[in-house]
């Protein structure tokens, strides 16, 4: 029984990864014994233009609209990941898989006008 | 050696969901989830599962964990960081996780997890072939049509929601 | 399964995975060089000159530079994530090349799945970016890495739909079959007119985005956020970001070369006297010049132009594309 073979096919992504960190962790190691070590307060400060930095960095004062986008991402995603089975055997099932899709993508274009309309899209208010 | 490969994402896997839960820093927690559904997509890839592990690559890393991600950043970090290790929610938490433990047990017991699909042969020779793609195609736009088709009707549910979120909070701006 | 892993293949794969790598590693070395003169050349102005023959020796000039820059570590920036951020970022963008055929029997991985693995690979490098912002405890890194992620998960959207074009006329996910059915000559690419121009529109525009670069470079726009996500990065952990970016860059030449302009194939059968990985090289080279071209053409876009180009133009138009290009297919 031919079978995929999963470690000819897969296992290059891992030792090409492994070998990418090794090269990029080596690169950092002789920065860092190559470096100068002169450290002070003002240097080690967050850039703000030259001007004493203000206050802390930290999230939660952002505009609701990144969390959105995230929203609408995943929503898509998951529509995309779909299509691609569905491209790989259009052929083969024919015209009833294409109306599948196009009412699945109907539905969901229903919601991405929607999404639109009530200007979850607009980043100027 | 496959149950070596076995051994190491299962091992890294497991690791990486009790950091998740454990290490306090929230954002620490989400790259810890990430490594988790990493190793489970490796998972999907050693059960020859190709389709299914990228799949599991593209939505719940590449997708789901930048939504969390996001949720966290929108919440105040700094904050969160010095809470208790254990929250008031845990008393829920727990019996919710011990629920869920046994119905997984009893799946198990009762083998729901075979693989019918197998059963038309159509699908089983693409298969044999490593078209995993074509084999989920296959049934799905036939035999699971009606899912599918559910399956926008909730995407769509999600997008509304979403819009519905952002409309209030523009009011309270 | 033990005889493969313990003979020759598996020493055939790290041998060739060092040089794909190695490879990798060393483009930038040339192009920064090229990009630079290309800069000069397009507003008029010679571009280095001082350091070698016209320059040639500038890039090596610049890498001892940074290899000698004192890295730092700002205080209050999360230690953790700050030196793990440049690897989240780099080591994807460099996955993605396992997955793509150079020539027809030269390629690291013929999995099943290529171009979904691609499109999965590559968008994890998000989280180095996001995560390296975040970890600066900097204002400007902060919102550089917010954007970033923003605008990439949103362009990911819009590529995924103009790669779902290709995948119907090859009937496949896998690279190398992508590209065999392209095979015959100029008028058998996905570019052309009758095949998938508009998603290679898409995937053009959508690879700018991609890759952080200009007309989409807001992320690290140095005039209104300083360096964006990689403000506080100095040193060697800077130079892994810029080398992502280039990593990026070249991904997506070569992604589009293989899914868009034939991979391999020559313009013509009677070209095919020439190898398939020189036919390769030459569209990737071609494709990153128009990366640096349009780089020094166009200004930078204002953030909700982009995400409004996004989100109401490419994507409504990525969906039309699928839905015209099956319609054709089910009526050829």
């Amino acid at each position: 029984m031919p079978e995929v073979n999963v470690f000819q096919d897969y296992l290059p992504v891992m030792i090409v990864m492994g070998i990418t960190a090794m090269f990029a962790f080596g690169a950092v190691v002789a920065g860092v014994i190559l470096k100068p070590k002169n450290k002070y307060p003002e240097k080690l400060g967050p850039w703000e233009c030259g001007i004493e930095p203000e206050g802390e960095a930290d999230a939660g004062k952002f505009t609701v609209q990144f969390y959105i986008i995230a929203v609408l991402f995943v929503i898509f995603d998951v529509e995309t990941l779909f299509l691609f089975p569905w491209a790989v055997v259009l052929d083969k099932i024919g015209m009833f898989a294409f109306i599948e899709m196009v009412l699945f993508i109907a539905i969901l274009l229903v919601g991405f006008f929607y999404a639109w309309a009530k200007g979850a899209l607009e980043w100027v208010k | 050696m496959e149950l070596l490969f076995f051994f190491l994402f299962a091992t890294v896997a497991v690791l990486a969901a009790v950091m998740v839960v454990t290490v306090r820093n929230p954002v620490h927690s989400v790259l810890a989830l990430i490594l988790c559904f990493f190793q489970v997509a490796c998972l999907f890839v050693l059960l020859r599962s190709p389709f299914l592990g990228i799949a599991q690559l593209f939505i719940y890393v590449g997708a789901i964990m930048i939504f969390f991600l996001f949720a966290v950043f929108l919440l105040d970090i700094k904050r969160t960081i010095h809470q208790e290790r254990y929250s008031r929610w845990a008393s829920f938490a727990l019996p919710a996780g011990i629920i869920m433990l046994v119905e997984i047990v009893l799946l198990l017991g009762r083998g729901k997890f075979g693989a019918p699909v197998q059963e038309q042969e159509a699908v089983a020779s693409l298969l044999n072939l490593g078209k995993s793609t074509e084999a989920i195609g296959a049934v799905l736009f036939t035999k699971y049509l009606y899912p599918f088709e559910i399956i926008s009707v909730v995407l769509l549910v999600a997008f509304v929601g979403a819009v519905v979120l952002t409309v209030k909070s523009k009011q309270e701006d | 399964m033990i005889e493969f892993v313990l003979g020759n293949a598996l020493i055939m794969i790290l041998i060739k995975s060092f040089i794909a790598v190695g490879i990798v590693f060393s483009l930038p070395l040339p192009f920064t060089w090229i990009e630079r003169k290309i800069a000069g050349h397009i507003q008029v102005r010679p571009g280095p000159m001082r350091v070698g023959f016209h320059g040639v020796l500038q890039p090596f000039a610049d890498g001892l530079k940074l290899f000698l820059k004192e890295d730092i570590i700002p205080d209050g920036a999360d230690k953790f994530l700050f030196r793990v951020a440049p690897y989240l970022t780099l080591i994807p963008y460099i996955a993605i090349f396992v997955a793509i055929p150079v020539a027809g029997n030269a390629y690291l991985s013929d999995m099943n799945v290529g171009v979904l693995y691609v499109l999965a690979i590559g968008g994890l490098s998000i989280y180095g970016i996001i995560l390296g912002g975040w970890a600066s405890n900097s204002k400007y890194a902060l919102l550089g890495g917010l954007r970033a992620a923003a605008q990439m998960i949103s362009y990911e959207v819009a590529m995924g739909f103009a790669v779902i074009g290709v995948i119907m006329m090859a009937q496949s996910l896998n690279m190398r079959e992508i590209v065999e059915a392209q095979g015959g000559g100029i008028l058998s690419w996905n570019i052309m007119p009758h095949k998938q121009l508009i998603g290679f529109y898409i995937f053009l525009v959508a690879g700018f985005a991609e890759s952080n670069r200009i007309p989409f470079d807001i992320p690290e726009g140095e005039g209104e956020l300083g360096g964006g996500f990689h403000t506080e990065y100095s040193g060697m952990r800077f130079s892994l970001f810029a080398m992502a970016e280039y990593a990026a860059m070249f991904s997506i030449c070569a992604i589009g070369t293989v899914l868009y302009l034939g991979g391999w194939h020559a313009p013509h059968p009677a070209l095919d006297v020439i190898p398939g990985f020189i036919w390769f090289i030459i569209k990737v080279v071609c494709f990153v010049y128009i990366f640096m071209w349009v780089r020094f053409s166009w200004p930078r876009y204002r953030y909700d132009q982009l995400m409004a180009l996004g989100w109401k133009f490419l994507i409504p138009l990525g969906v039309a594309n699928v839905l015209v290009t099956g319609l054709f297919i089910m009526l050829w």
